[in-house]
């Protein structure tokens, strides 16, 4: 089963760096590239670590389904007001 | 100004290799890694090709056991430029290179388990079949344990550079 996440977005919105949110969590900023483009499925240790840097809950950025994208959850704001 | 001595001149030469930049890199666990996809199955063609030649011609006995060095010893520079991290390096190795090791090493002994089991019995086989002699054991039974040897070396990095896509540093934003 694949696991979607939103590492990516988060480290955008928030400017980090690969290599820095890497130093953070421990292991090789690769390894966050892998991460980021679904080739790899991180431990529960690791994936509560990025959620904790983030300060955010695990199923915040990781998913068994596909997240929203955001254009579509802008439109979907947009659409609200 | 002061002139370069000669031993000035043979430090720059050796510089001028790389090699001690690369020692201090390796020696702090830095060296680059690469996802090598075609050396590994060179290496591994030269000792299989070289193997057949010891076990089935006689005659071409010392062209086989070339090939066969040829690629065992190219082989053992592949896990030092490879993307398979080795046990205990100063390299940190968290959990993506621990699956990538342990992945290509199952699949390493696994066929090396394998080719040694197909391997006792075609020898059997053979030395039946063509009455060797003792100088034909001599020489086969150490090529064969260096053909063990030459999987053992090449085939992690051939698996791993296969089994992942390399990520390139420019992806780091």
């Amino acid at each position: 089963m694949q696991l979607h996440n939103r590492i990516s977005v988060f480290r955008a919105e928030r400017g980090t760096s690969r290599r820095a949110l890497a130093d953070a969590v421990g292991v090789n900023p690769q390894t966050i590239g892998y991460l980021e483009r679904g080739d790899y499925k991180p431990s529960l240790e690791l994936a509560m670590k990025i959620a904790a840097f983030f300060g955010v809950a695990v199923e915040h950025l990781f998913s068994f389904t596909p997240f929203e994208s955001v254009a579509e959850v802008l439109r979907r704001a947009g659409d609200a007001v | 100004m002061t002139r370069k001595t000669i031993a000035d001149y043979a430090d720059d030469s050796v510089r001028w290799t790389g090699i001690p930049k690369l020692a201090d890199a390796m020696s702090q666990g830095r060296q680059p890694r690469y996802h090598l996809r075609i050396l590994p199955i060179i290496t591994l063609a030269l000792a299989s090709v070289g193997m057949v030649l010891v076990l089935t011609n006689r005659h071409n006995y010392w062209l086989g056991y070339t090939l066969l060095m040829v690629g065992f010893s190219l082989g053992n520079f592949l896990p030092i430029f490879g993307p398979v991290k080795p046990w205990g390096g100063v390299a940190r190795v968290d959990e993506w290179d621990r699956q990538v090791r342990h992945n290509a090493y199952f699949v390493t002994f696994a066929t090396i388990s394998g080719v040694a089991v197909l391997g006792i019995w075609l020898l059997c086989w053979l030395a039946l079949s063509q009455a060797w002699t003792t100088t034909d054991f001599v020489r086969a039974l150490p090529s064969a344990a260096i053909y063990l040897m030459a999987i053992w070396s090449g085939l992690p990095t051939l698996h791993a550079s296969w089994a992942t896509r390399p990520i390139d540093d420019e992806d780091d934003a």
